[in-house]
């Protein structure tokens, strides 16, 4: 199958006033379509910063990216955001929703931003927030739901652009186990509808409905897993 | 979208309602300062344009050199109006006007006084003042011909059709009233309520063609085709060619008329422009003050914003897409502090009014004012959302989503900028608020020189004049009046003055202006001056003193006397002999050195009469009494009296409006400074709160708290100081320059003026800083 993400020699530093950081060393990995890759490692050893990259948050100090078959590593921020715009949905561990915003309008965000004419954006916000079975909820404020309820939200704001990958930073970080369970299950049914995946997680347990584990230390890949039935 | 950016706008204005007034008002106070001075300033700048042929009507100045220097006044001889129209082809027509003076109007038994011009019939074509009744053309063909204003016909003829009806001027000439004008607008320099043709002005024999007495000012039409630099080449000698007078003419444009009303050294120098471009800076700075606290506040609260902007982002928000956004919020506060602003004009309109003589008006009639408006408030809504927008937009979403800021010091780096202009602008306001007051103060502190008090003094009429001498007798017998004195003008001011006065020893190379004055007796008893040597003149006594004169201390310092009594000076042919030297007494401005002043017999005209009042009786039963025996010599005349004490006030009334101004508009660019640092000072506070409740825990007190807190503010406000007193002192340096009797600007006026810039800032931020440094520490470190 033809990749979707494919990084050679990434590199990032941090610089601060008197130290440099290498927080991505000569990463090399590829993604393919329609993939589930779970992302681990401890604290610091630059997942986030990965998932940055990847997500077209931030640039590479070095290596190159290709993502959707573009070389997109020294990409301005307004060409970012342009390729950013429809392909990629982002899921939060802390939800990050505009509080001032309805759920309705939180999901509806990201067809404002891709000029979505009204009807169809109300169709499509109210499909996929049947969806995510949050619907009756709609007009409520971020902060008049609970956890699991928020990051329904955000799941169906990341995918009501139905966008080729879904990152995801520790999407069940903040939930309990009940309701990490069923936003892990939500995101394996994205994947089977062909959505690829990454995720960055600290947990085993969610990290197991992924296909592929990439583990990272210190910056750097240590070992590359595909889990037993996805080999191929 | 943009549902979806009024929408957030709107909520987070009402979510966060303590920030949302101070922005909102302060941008309000700031919207309605400035536009109550832009309309002030369209008010001024309007006067006399609505006149057709405006840009072909000028007024004639004189301008001669005197010692070097060249003068230029707007008063010109009689002849020279007729003569111009005579001599050149580019003048089409001319008016003389003698400027407005009381006269008796009388319509069978009612008789009052108004204000009467003398004017010749090409006034009404080359003016537009629309005749309500009588036609432009043919309203003053014979000389006794009368024109009322609307106002004036009321007064004097009820609802009365007045057109032929017979009115007596002076009880001397039967004129027929031929037109009637409508009342004039506010913004003419012209106001009169009767106007008399030039030609019977003549019959009555006040016409002279004396081109050494300038007594008129002479407004001409020019031909449309006519270039100015023509018309003006061809004007500039006819005095020259007329007369022995060396005196050159310039034209003076009637649309700038009100607004440069004198020449320095014959260069056009601003007049009441200046105080119009002073409070058009003010109108800036003021909406910059506002546009500021807007940018502070909102970049202060970019913490808050954040998340907001890295979700926005991440959704596929562009910069631009942002910019917008915020640009939009502050549309939408400008958009209604823009309401509260023009309530707020309303408001302050009829005090403005009522302060500074003038009729603004909010023009909620004209489309005009409402495109302005409107272009007005998209341009601060613009100004004060742009580096909120910029800055906010600029924020990267990787680093904000996991609650990094991405620079706040910068954006508090431009805070502290922001800060110090505000407090830079306040400072200078501040200052000059006290330098205006305090050099009122001193003018009005100033010694005049003479007794204001009980003092009055009244227009002498034909009659009285007739029979002064029985009044002025019956007057001091009734015991209402301790001393009388007839002079050529009231005390507070000079009607004539000359440089061709002449002494022995004078130098003939040396132009020196005198002021003239004139008494017939008891001048020093009556006004209270002080005799230096000699005595005062008084012709019941000494029937010589028809050609004495008084010195005032200027005049002998002029004239060099060392022995001034016995003396002669030639005045008009004359020769006067001095009789006694007066201490300096303040006649016209008292913010300036008082000029010499010959003060003389009764060999000159009077005009009118001071009364001292008895201190034996009240004020109004002396009043009364003095009416009673006024109204048995002069019956056809009202009495109307002036109190001096009441006109020398007048004097200070325009650097009166100007210090009113000034504190005004200072007053509300420091509210608006202060609503700012206010705000800024609550946000620190909030965001410091971790901080401050740790060093509370690790011992600090109330007090350590306090300062920590203020004195990053206080150091700005400082630096502010540093910044602001020398341009106050810049700009008040050369504000006195124009008066002659001024106050040192010292440095305990500074001094001053930085404890008030600190107290304000400090009583503003100290108590967010109290709040915060009072708060229960467990409270803000909890949540961590």
């Amino acid at each position: 199958m033809e990749h979707i993400i494919k990084t050679t020699n990434l590199k990032k530093l941090y610089t601060t006033e008197e130290v440099e950081t290498t927080a991505l060393d000569d990463i090399t990995i590829e993604i393919k379509k329609g993939e589930f890759v779970a992302i681990m490692g401890p604290s610091g050893c630059g997942k986030s910063t990965l998932l940055n990259i990847i997500g077209l948050l931030d640039n590479p100090d070095a290596g190159q990216y290709h993502f959707i078959n573009q070389e997109v590593a020294n990409f301005s921020e307004r060409q970012r955001s342009q390729l950013r715009k429809g392909n990629i949905g982002f899921v939060f561990q802390s939800f990050n929703l505009i509080d001032e915003l309805t759920v309705f309008e939180n999901v509806e965000l990201p067809l404002l931003y891709l000029k979505t004419p009204a009807d169809e954006r109300k169709r499509r916000v109210e499909e996929v927030l049947t969806r995510m079975n949050i619907m009756h909820r709609k007009d409520h404020f971020p902060q008049q739901l609970s956890g699991g309820q928020q990051q329904r939200v955000a799941i169906a704001r990341a995918i009501v652009a139905k966008p080729a990958v879904i990152l995801a930073d520790e999407p069940t970080g903040n939930l309990d186990s009940a309701n990490g369970e069923e936003v892990m299950r939500l995101l394996e049914e994205l994947n089977n509808e062909g959505t690829t995946i990454v995720m960055v997680t600290h947990s085993p347990h969610d990290a197991n409905y992924a296909h592929r584990i990439i583990n990272l230390f210190d910056g750097k890949v240590v070992t590359e897993n595909i889990r037993e039935q996805f080999r191929v | 979208m943009f549902t979806n950016y009024v929408k957030i706008a709107w909520r987070n204005l009402w979510r966060n309602k303590e920030f949302s007034l101070i922005n909102i008002s302060g941008l309000s106070f700031g919207i309605g300062g400035a536009v109550l001075i832009l309309l002030w300033i369209q008010y001024e700048r309007s006067f006399d344009q609505f006149h057709e042929k405006k840009d072909q009507l000028f007024e004639v100045w004189n301008q001669a050199n005197f010692n070097g220097e060249i003068s230029s006044w707007g008063y010109t001889p009689k002849p020279l109006g007729p003569v111009l129209e005579a001599e050149l082809d580019e003048v089409v027509a001319y008016t003389r006007y003698q400027i407005p003076y009381e006269m008796l109007l009388k319509y069978q038994t009612k008789g009052i006084n108004q204000q009467t011009v003398v004017i010749d019939p090409d006034f009404f074509t080359m003016f537009d003042f629309p005749l309500m009744m009588g036609d432009k053309e043919h309203v003053f063909t014979k000389p006794e011909s009368l024109v009322l204003t609307q106002s004036a016909v009321k007064r004097l003829f009820g609802d009365e059709d007045p057109i032929g009806k017979e009115v007596v001027l002076e009880n001397q000439v039967t004129l027929f009233v031929t037109g009637v004008l409508a009342d004039f607008p506010w913004n003419t320099e012209f106001q009169f309520d009767a106007a008399i043709p030039w030609a019977l002005y003549k019959q009555m024999g006040f016409e002279d063609d004396f081109w050494g007495n300038n007594s008129v000012i002479t407004y001409i039409e020019l031909h449309p085709e006519t270039t100015l630099e023509t018309a003006a080449a061809n004007v500039k000698g006819i005095t020259r060619k007329f007369s022995t007078e060396k005196v050159d003419l310039i034209l003076h444009p009637l649309t700038i008329a009100h607004l440069y009303d004198h020449y320095d050294n014959g260069v056009l120098a601003e007049g009441k422009i200046k105080m119009i471009k002073l409070f058009f800076w003010v109108a800036i700075l003021i909406i910059l003050i506002a546009c500021i606290n807007f940018m502070n506040l909102s970049t202060a609260r970019s913490e808050k914003r954040a998340k907001e902007i890295g979700i926005r982002k991440i959704s596929g928000a562009g910069r631009g897409r942002l910019i917008l956004q915020f640009i939009g919020e502050s549309m939408v506060m400008t958009f209604i502090a823009s309401l509260l602003g023009l309530l707020i004009v309303s408001l302050l309109i009829p005090h403005f009014n009522n302060l500074m003589g003038t009729s603004i008006y909010l023009p909620f009639g004209e489309p005009f004012f409402w495109l302005t408006y409107v272009v007005f408030i998209l341009l601060i809504g613009i100004i004060a959302g742009s580096y909120p927008a910029l800055f906010l937009s600029s924020l990267v979403p990787a680093r904000v989503l996991k609650g990094k800021l991405s620079s706040p010091k910068s954006a508090f780096g431009l805070r502290k900028i922001l800060v110090v202009t505000q407090f830079t602008f306040a400072a200078v306001l501040i200052a000059a608020t006290l330098v205006v007051k305090f050099q009122i103060d001193h003018a009005q502190n100033r010694n005049a020189g003479y007794d204001r008090d009980q003092l009055i003094y009244l227009m002498i009429s034909d009659q009285l004049q007739e029979k002064y001498e029985p009044f002025r007798a019956e007057l001091l017998a009734s015991g209402a009046a301790s001393s009388i004195t007839r002079t050529m003008s009231p005390i507070s001011e000079t009607w004539s003055n000359t440089w061709g006065m002449s002494w022995e020893g004078k130098d003939p190379e040396v132009t020196s202006t005198v002021d003239r004055f004139s008494t017939d007796a008891e001048l020093v008893k009556t006004i209270g001056l002080t005799i230096v040597e000699g005595r005062d003149i008084d012709i019941f006594q000494y029937a010589t003193d028809s050609n004495a004169v008084l010195l005032n201390q200027a005049a002998q310092r002029l004239m060099n006397f060392e022995n001034p009594i016995g003396q002669l000076i030639k005045d008009n042919d004359k020769d006067w002999k001095v009789v006694g030297v007066v201490e300096d007494f303040v006649v016209n401005s008292p913010f300036h050195q008082v000029k010499p002043l010959v003060i003389f017999g009764p060999d000159l005209w009077f005009n009118v009469f001071h009364v001292k009042l008895s201190p034996a009786n009240t004020v109004a039963e002396n009043l009364a009494s003095i009416e009673q025996i006024f109204e048995k010599y002069s019956p056809d005349f009202p009495f109307d009296y002036t109190f001096v004490d009441q006109d020398y006030a007048n004097k200070f009334q325009s650097e009166q409006q100007v210090s009113a101004l000034t504190l005004w508009f200072s007053g509300l660019a420091i509210v608006i400074s202060c609503l700012g640092l206010f705000g800024l000072a609550a946000f620190m506070a909030e965001q410091r709160l971790k901080e401050i409740s740790i060093r509370k825990v690790l011992g600090a007190s109330s007090a350590n708290l306090v300062i920590l807190l203020t004195s990053d503010f206080i150091k700005l406000v400082l630096v502010s100081l540093i910044i602001g007193i020398p341009i106050a002192w810049y700009a008040m340096s050369s504000w006195l320059k124009n008066y002659n009797y001024r106050i040192e600007l010292g440095l305990g006026i500074f001094v001053t003026v930085a404890l008030i810039t600190l107290l304000i800032a400090l009583l503003t931020v100290s108590s967010q800083a109290l709040k915060a440094a009072w708060s229960n520490p467990i409270n803000a470190l909890k949540g961590d």
